[in-house]
């Protein structure tokens, strides 16, 4: 049976929400929208894990729990074939390049009673055969065979999304024969019994460090939106208690009260959250992270968590309610303003301090110890913490130093009273540009370290380099001339084959006896992008030219003494158009050579191939920490702009009596906005930038920093016009609390 | 004093209603240049909306509402004809205002809340602090220039909306209950000090009072009931 105690608290609760159901829709509002970003972070973090362990068995960098030498060097004796069981597999693994994506290509033989698991598979195909991912189904099935479909055997099955990283993933496990996978691309291929199920090996800390600060970067701004809505109409609120107090109600009657209503408006603002990230969750996996999208499911949060976090949601509520109307409790009248703020002093950048000395000393630390190293990730994600923190933190300090400055200079009135607001109420003002400073924060901060990454552009054409169009294969011992002419004559009768050039050494390619020098017909010699071609026969070439990675302009030289009849074809080059088309094409000619000793190469699959995981990640956080913050950011600087013209509706209704224009008023509100804004843009950009300079010094000391790239004004524009917009939206409520019956009444 | 020949508020048959309830109907009322009036009431009965009328912050729903400026040189103003800008334009250059409380800016010093009018009139700041400052030591307020509004007891800070009302030497001075939330003996001050200054300025005083009292120091006074004016 409800007590007369409760009843009576039900029913103050009810009377106090009845007249300020604007406050507490708005409340509600921001606490789902929080609610449900926080849960699609949580399913992000999740799912990004999940995702990961998923993929590992293809991550060349992973450690497949047990992978033996094809063959035993260690036993006595010579050299001894390790023979293939039905325990084991062979397995060959390959980064393959359609266009400017990679496909994880994986070639397997298996004994016909392996009991060896391939994932998402099952059993390893038979010889010939292949299981494809479906977004490589889809694309061998959209694309010319001669140009993708020819590298690959005949179409056996589904690789499952349990074994893929999302649903763009393009993986194919082939079937291949024992024979095959010994000789074939050096005998690269390794005996797997099992396949690992742990990501990333030695890669982990710094992928997870990232993944942290990310999470760090979106959850601070989801904090504050959830803060600042709580806060809304925060004055209103103390004095409809007030009044209630005059009435007679106890201050645990009040607290119990204001806890009531909190509880009530984070409960139905939590359910919406969860309701809406629910909904929202099929739009949030289709962002791409890394090289695929998450699949949907990946961003379910279990019900245990989900139920737990509503819990913990509206009992913060309750309690910090409570708590407030408590602090607030000598203050009974209805009429009084809001207290005035404690001073705000230098020692509010203690944390931001602290977290860039953090963030230094954690680039050091690597190079201390090995035990060091290991806690350096942490001490740069909880130095990261600090400095997002931190940055919010030391705002009102920084912008009472500049409001101070302003209000000295300034000469209309409204600069007078927003300089006046700003110097005796920084934490206030702040507040409301304080998701703006996390957001301009983090986008500096990722934007610094995107700067220092490698273009993942083409590369460019040099003379005296191989075009980056061109492809090759090295031909293995016992591909005769003959052969490899006739490979050539094939390859040029294709469109988009502008060349076909047999390059020759004087031993066969991977033997011990090849040489550092190539030589290449000299008629042929423009065709592989070399100058000025001597006049004998052939010219000579450094071995180095054909490297992937050589950009070095080389300039053939007379083959002197060359004894032509012991040269033997070392490699095949294809110069094609340039175009993705034609190169696809060289590509799978090639692929499907018999003799080939590697997998084709070509200079231009550099960008795709090349490891800008970590990096990529690091872009799409900051993409979406960007848009998360910003959006936070637009929607806290509204509610904290519409607060602050609520709370203060009697002294904008007085200047309005007074005779003071409606442009006066906004000229206050926007000036209250944007010079706060200004402090905080800038201040965030340098710290922003600075913190950068320090990440990248500890994930990669050999890259630097660089001026940021137009996507990052862009965003501080977009940044800078949501504000502007938001202040704008908010300004309209100036004319609607204009009335000057506050001034008697309120 | 002839309160017959120098108007210079004119209130004819004005009405107005908020929603269904009529507040005023059918008030006339006329104020003579320099005169001290004071409007009395019983709560509800349309006083404080009479004099928002008159100052031109609510437009009436009919009647006249005229504003006579001094001298020969303009004509009359009908004040329930001005569009919004305009009526802020009056209030700002010829008219000044008290009320009950909380009329001060908190943050602004008293300095600056005095001086907030003539920055809105676009005095340049070092002299409108200059003309505060002369206002504030009118009000026998010299020392507390630079405290903030919060700082200031009940009595100082309606001493400084005086201040801040008077600084632009105002045609009309409208008072609403100005001392209704002080004390007797600051009351009895700041009634004193607005007074004084209202009359060596002459300057014309409507003033909303309960207190027979403070209506006592007025010239004359008209009592307001059920939204309309008749005699006490």
């Amino acid at each position: 049976m409800m007590t007369a105690r409760a009843r009576s608290v039900l029913y103050l609760t009810w009377l106090s929400a009845r007249f300020s159901v604007g406050r507490l829709v708005g409340i509600t509002v921001g606490v789902s929208l929080g609610v449900t970003l926080l849960l699609l972070l949580v399913g992000a973090a999740t799912g990004l894990s999940d995702r990961d362990h998923r993929a590992a068995w293809l991550r060349e960098q992973g450690s497949p729990s047990v992978e033996y030498p094809q063959v035993d060097a260690a036993a006595s004796g010579p050299p001894r074939v390790v023979p293939l069981t039905s325990n084991t597999v062979l397995l060959d693994r390959y980064t393959d390049v359609f266009r400017d994506r990679t496909i994880e290509r994986r070639t397997v033989a298996a004994t016909p009673d392996s009991t060896v698991e391939i994932p998402g598979v099952g059993h390893a195909p038979r010889p010939g055969t292949y299981y494809a991912s479906p977004a490589l189904e889809e694309l061998i099935r959209t694309t010319p065979p001669d140009q993708l479909g020819n590298r690959y055997g005949t179409y056996a099955g589904r690789v499952a999304d349990s074994a893929l990283a999302g649903p763009d993933s393009l993986v194919i496990v082939e079937g291949a024969t024992e024979s095959e996978l010994r000789t074939s691309f050096m005998g690269s291929a390794a005996l797997v019994s099992r396949f690992t199920g742990d990501p990333y090996g030695s890669s982990a800390a710094n992928y997870q460090t990232l993944i942290a600060m990310g999470a760090i970067a979106v959850l601070v701004p989801v904090l504050l939106l959830i803060g600042i809505s709580t806060r809304w109409g925060e004055t209103v609120r103390a004095e409809r208690m007030g009044v209630l107090r005059l009435i007679g109600a106890t201050p645990g009657t009040m607290s119990a009260v204001a806890a009531t209503e909190a509880a009530v408006t984070a409960l139905t603002g939590s359910l919406l959250g969860v309701a809406l990230a629910r909904v929202l969750r099929p739009v949030a996996a289709s962002i791409p992270v890394g090289e695929t999208r998450l699949f949907p499911f990946d961003l379910a949060v279990s019900p245990w968590l989900t139920l737990g976090l509503v819990v913990v949601i509206t009992a913060l509520a309750a309690v910090l309610a409570a708590q407030r109307t408590r602090q607030e409790g000598s203050r009974a009248s209805a009429a009084r303003s809001a207290p005035a703020e404690r001073r705000v002093t230098i020692r509010r950048a203690v944390p931001f301090v602290a977290g860039v000395l953090l963030l230094a000393v954690s680039t050091r630390m690597p190079r201390w110890s090995e035990a060091a190293g290991s806690v350096a990730p942490l001490v740069q994600i909880t130095g990261f913490f600090l400095t997002v923190w931190g940055s919010v933190l030391v705002g009102p300090w920084l912008l009472r130093l500049v409001s101070r400055f302003y209000l000295r200079r300034a000469q209309r009135p409204a600069s007078v009273v927003a300089g006046h607001r700003m110097l005796r109420r920084p934490r206030t003002v702040f507040r409301a540009v304080s998701g703006l400073v996390t957001a301009v924060f983090v986008v500096s901060v990722f934007s610094g370290i995107a700067s220092s990454a490698v273009s993942p552009d083409q590369p460019p054409e040099i003379a005296g380099v191989l075009p980056p169009g061109s492809v090759y294969v090295p031909l293995a011992e016992g591909v005769s001339g003959a052969r490899a002419g006739e490979y050539a004559r094939q390859a040029h009768a294709r469109d988009g084959i502008d060349s076909a050039v047999v390059v020759y050494g004087t031993a066969p390619y991977g033997t011990p006896e090849s040489g550092d020098e190539l030589y290449v017909p000299s008629d042929q010699v423009d065709d592989l992008g070399l100058l000025d071609a001597p006049d004998t026969p052939f010219a000579a070439v450094a071995g180095t030219f054909l490297s992937q990675w050589n950009t070095t302009p080389m300039t053939p030289e007379t083959a002197t003494d060359l004894r032509t009849d012991s040269l033997v074809p070392f490699a095949l080059v294809l110069g094609t158009d340039g175009s993705a088309a034609a190169t696809d094409r060289a590509r799978t000619f090639l692929a499907t050579v018999d003799g080939a000793a590697t997998p084709p190469v070509s200079r231009g699959d550099l960008p795709p191939t090349w490891n800008t995981r970590l990096i990529a990640t690091l872009s799409v956080l900051a993409n979406l920490g960007m848009l998360v913050a910003l959006v936070i950011a637009g929607l806290s600087l509204a509610v904290s702009t519409a607060a602050s013209i609520l709370e203060r509706r009697r002294t904008f209704a007085m200047l309005r009596l007074t005779g003071a224009p409606m442009s006066l008023l906004r000229g206050i509100v926007i000036r209250e906005a944007v010079v706060p804004l200004v402090t905080a843009v800038l201040a965030s950009a340098v710290l922003g930038y600075g913190v950068a300079v320090l990440v990248v010094s500890t994930v990669d000391d050999t890259r630097s920093v660089h001026w940021p790239d137009s996507s990052y004004f862009l965003t501080l524009g977009v940044g800078a016009a949501l504000a502007v917009g938001s202040v704008l939206a908010a300004c309209a409520l100036l004319r609607q609390h204009r009335s000057v019956t506050v001034t008697r009444f309120e | 004093m002839n309160p017959v020949q120098d108007p210079v508020l004119v209130v004819r048959d004005v009405h107005k209603s908020f929603g269904r309830t009529p507040a005023l109907r059918g008030v006339s009322v006329s104020v003579q240049r320099g005169e001290m009036l004071a409007i009395m009431g019983p709560s509800g009965s349309g006083k404080s909306t009479l004099l928002h009328c008159m100052a031109g912050v609510f437009a009436p729903d009919s009647g006249s509402i005229e504003y006579v400026p001094a001298g020969s040189g303009e004509a009359p103003l009908r004040v329930d004809d001005l569009g919004e800008r305009e009526r802020s334009e009056l209030r700002l250059t010829r008219f000044g205002f008290v009320f009950q409380y909380g009329q001060l800016l908190p943050e602004l010093t008293a300095m600056d809340n005095v001086a907030l009018p003539l920055l809105m009139r676009g005095m340049p700041r070092a002299q409108a602090r200059e003309r505060a400052a002369s206002s504030l030591a009118a009000l026998d307020l010299p020392d507390v220039c630079g405290s903030r509004a919060e700082e200031l007891s009940g009595g100082q800070a309606q001493r400084v909306a005086v201040a801040r009302a008077m600084v632009t030497e105002p045609a009309v001075l409208f008072a609403d209950e100005p001392t209704g939330s002080l004390d007797s003996l600051s009351s009895e001050t700041v009634l004193t000090l607005m007074l004084d200054l209202v009359r060596s300025s002459g300057t014309t005083l409507v003033m909303i009072t309960h207190d027979p009292r403070v209506a006592a120091y007025a010239d004359r006074d008209v009592m307001v009931r059920d939204g309309r004016v008749g005699d006490r």
